[in-house]
């Protein structure tokens, strides 16, 4: 091995506190940061910054499944549908691997079987006017859901067919908390973000404070700072 | 207390609980801002602070805002 190759793998990546200016070591921070997003806080967990990341996980988990509870489980789906785009759920792919279900039930709904992965319907998205289902989940539906009766579907052999929007039948049953809960857990994903960035770049520093304090000097030893090889 | 204020004090009243479903968001938005900023627990928890002093302060001017532009149209 090369003086230069040992150079590299030996090569270690730090952020530097804003509070004491210690050394934080980021590790890996692209995995760090795949990490962060896959479960919130774990890729802190990874970096040894174990407080930091149970205060992220908690948080942003606490967020995400009170919005999912005011939202009685329906406000985070996956559609892209003409009629019903589901925006939000770009914000909602935020969390990492808590939204993935969604992205499952969604993908087997337009699948050949007309039904969710999970027929228990966690994370479906709504069924919309002349949608086709199976017999087996409309039936579970009708069973399950106090607001689908055995009416609001047409037979349709092999399949049964919707015939009402239950997009509309969650804002009617929910009424507000359809929205909070969207806001909930919107925010939990946007925020995850800002949880990413630090995983894979460490605190942001005050810039304003540093420009009256420091000179151009300074800052370049600070850049020089942020990547150590050790 | 003229009708017109009377109407949107009752309105004022029928989102008072969306005010308060607003503020675990604030609360967990402030614990994000800050710690994004700080390294240490002390620094984070003075920073959360700052921060909910902060959006509190920005969303209730608007909240202000809207209800002073209510009163004139």
């Amino acid at each position: 091995m090369t003086p230069a190759s040992q150079a590299s793998s030996r090569r270690r990546i730090v952020a530097v506190s804003p509070d004491d200016g210690s050394a934080i070591n980021l590790k890996q921070p692209e995995f760090a940061a795949f990490l962060a997003w896959l479960i919130p806080g774990l890729g802190h967990l990874y970096q040894g910054r174990t407080k930091k990341g149970a205060m992220y996980m908690s948080v942003i988990l606490t967020l995400f499944v009170a919005g999912l509870w005011l939202g009685d489980g329906r406000v985070v789906y996956a559609s892209w549908r003409p009629t019903d785009t589901r925006w939000w759920f770009v914000c909602h792919a935020g969390i990492g691997v808590a939204a993935v279900p969604a992205v499952v039930q969604s993908v087997s709904m337009t699948g050949a079987n007309h039904e969710p992965f999970w027929i228990a319907g966690w994370m479906t998205p709504p069924l919309l006017e002349g949608q086709l289902v199976s017999r087996e989940f409309a039936d579970r539906l009708v069973n399950n859901d106090p607001y689908i009766f055995e009416l609001d579907f047409w037979d349709r052999p092999p399949y049964k067919q919707f015939r009402a929007d239950q997009v509309s039948m969650w804002h009617h049953k929910l009424g507000r908390f359809f929205e909070l809960g969207t806001l909930y857990t919107v925010l939990a994903g946007m925020l995850n973000m800002l949880v990413i960035y630090d995983a894979w770049a460490g605190p942001m520093h005050p810039l304003v404070k540093e420009e009256k304090s420091s000179t151009s000097s300074d800052k370049e030893n600070n850049q020089d700072d942020d990547t150590l090889t050790g | 207390m003229d009708f017109g204020t009377m109407i949107l004090f009752a309105l004022f009243l029928e989102n008072v609980p969306m005010l308060f479903f607003s503020l675990p968001l604030i609360a967990a938005a402030s614990v994000i801002f800050s710690a994004t900023h700080h390294e240490s627990l002390s620094a984070i928890w003075r920073g959360t602070i700052e921060w909910m002093i902060w959006l509190i302060g920005i969303l209730g001017v608007v909240l202000l805002a809207v209800f002073i532009l209510s009163r004139l149209a």
